[in-house]
């Protein structure tokens, strides 16, 4: 089974995740964790998702390249997929195709360029004036 | 295969991504009198079309007309209609449709809350039940993998 961990500096993991499920409907294979909310550690936090996600094929999802967050993961990179520089976009991408039959690289590749086509510097966009009939 | 939902947003990121996805929607249909001549309102609704979908904009008449010359049946259509009374007026002249969704309906002077982000004022209460009484259901959901619950004469005689 394929899943997403979604996973932040503070709250972000969560409004991401919050996002998702209202955009989409409860989502049943994504979780997240904030790290450095409390006095629990990153590692703990991962260690026992982990421990819980035995079996599972998982998508990490962080905030920031080169942050303490992602980081920690590149330590471990042989376990999971790692994709940085999450956005809403990215997420929502990854979460539609999550059960789908194509490969999680494709799914990972398909996520990271509407990722990066989807934002847009909204002044400077040509309206699109085509007229669609049936 | 048609799938009816009432919006007041139309077409926004949320329909886009989850019913255009859940349903392979090749074709969206806004039957709306307001925003098939206003350019701006077009160019908005556009900035939400998936480019797996083709996206038609067309007053209710030709809305109409369009579903029962049969055009539209080699299709998976999403309708989006803004409110209750476009939603009344466009199923009682149609075919092939025997549920509707009861999305997003706005909160009005007067009106009373049916569920989260659903509002219905005493006019709409009424078009809701004669569109039960001409044997469509009525289920409210906000996205497609939650779970549908069927609105029942009952709910609307007590409100």
């Amino acid at each position: 089974m394929r899943k997403i961990l979604i996973v932040s500096h503070d709250n972000l993991a969560q409004g991401m995740f919050n996002f998702l499920n209202m955009i989409l409907g409860k989502q049943k294979n994504i979780d997240f964790i904030n790290a450095y909310v409390d006095d629990i550690t990153l590692e703990e936090k991962v260690n026992s998702y982990m421990d819980n996600n035995k079996n599972c094929e998982i998508i990490v999802v962080t905030d920031l390249y080169g942050g303490s967050v992602n980081n920690y993961f590149m330590e471990n990179i042989d376990k999971y997929h790692l994709i940085t520089g999450m956005n809403a976009v990215m997420l929502l991408t990854l979460s539609i195709k999550l059960d789908s039959n194509e490969t999680t690289e494709s799914i990972i590749e398909e996520a990271i360029t509407s990722a990066k086509e989807g934002i847009i510097y909204c002044n400077k966009i040509q309206l699109d004036s085509n007229e669609d009939d049936f | 295969m048609k799938v009816f939902r009432i919006d007041y947003r139309l077409l926004h990121g949320q329909v886009a991504f989850a019913w255009v996805n859940h349903f392979n929607i090749n074709a969206i249909l806004v039957a709306n009198d307001d925003v098939v001549s206003n350019e701006m309102r077009k160019s908005a609704l556009r900035l939400a079309k998936p480019a797996s979908s083709k996206l038609i904009f067309k007053s209710i008449q030709d809305s109409i007309d369009a579903i029962n010359s049969g055009v539209t049946d080699k299709y998976n259509l999403l309708i989006v209609v803004e409110n209750i009374s476009d939603a009344k007026k466009l199923l009682l002249a149609i075919s092939g449709i025997e549920e509707i969704n009861l999305g997003l309906s706005m909160k009005k002077d007067g009106s009373t809350k049916l569920a989260n982000a659903v509002y219905a004022d005493s006019k709409e209460i009424e078009d809701l039940k004669e569109i039960l009484n001409n044997n469509f259901k009525i289920y409210l959901q906000q996205s497609p993998t939650d779970k549908k619950e069927y609105i029942d004469i009952n709910l609307l005689e007590r409100v």
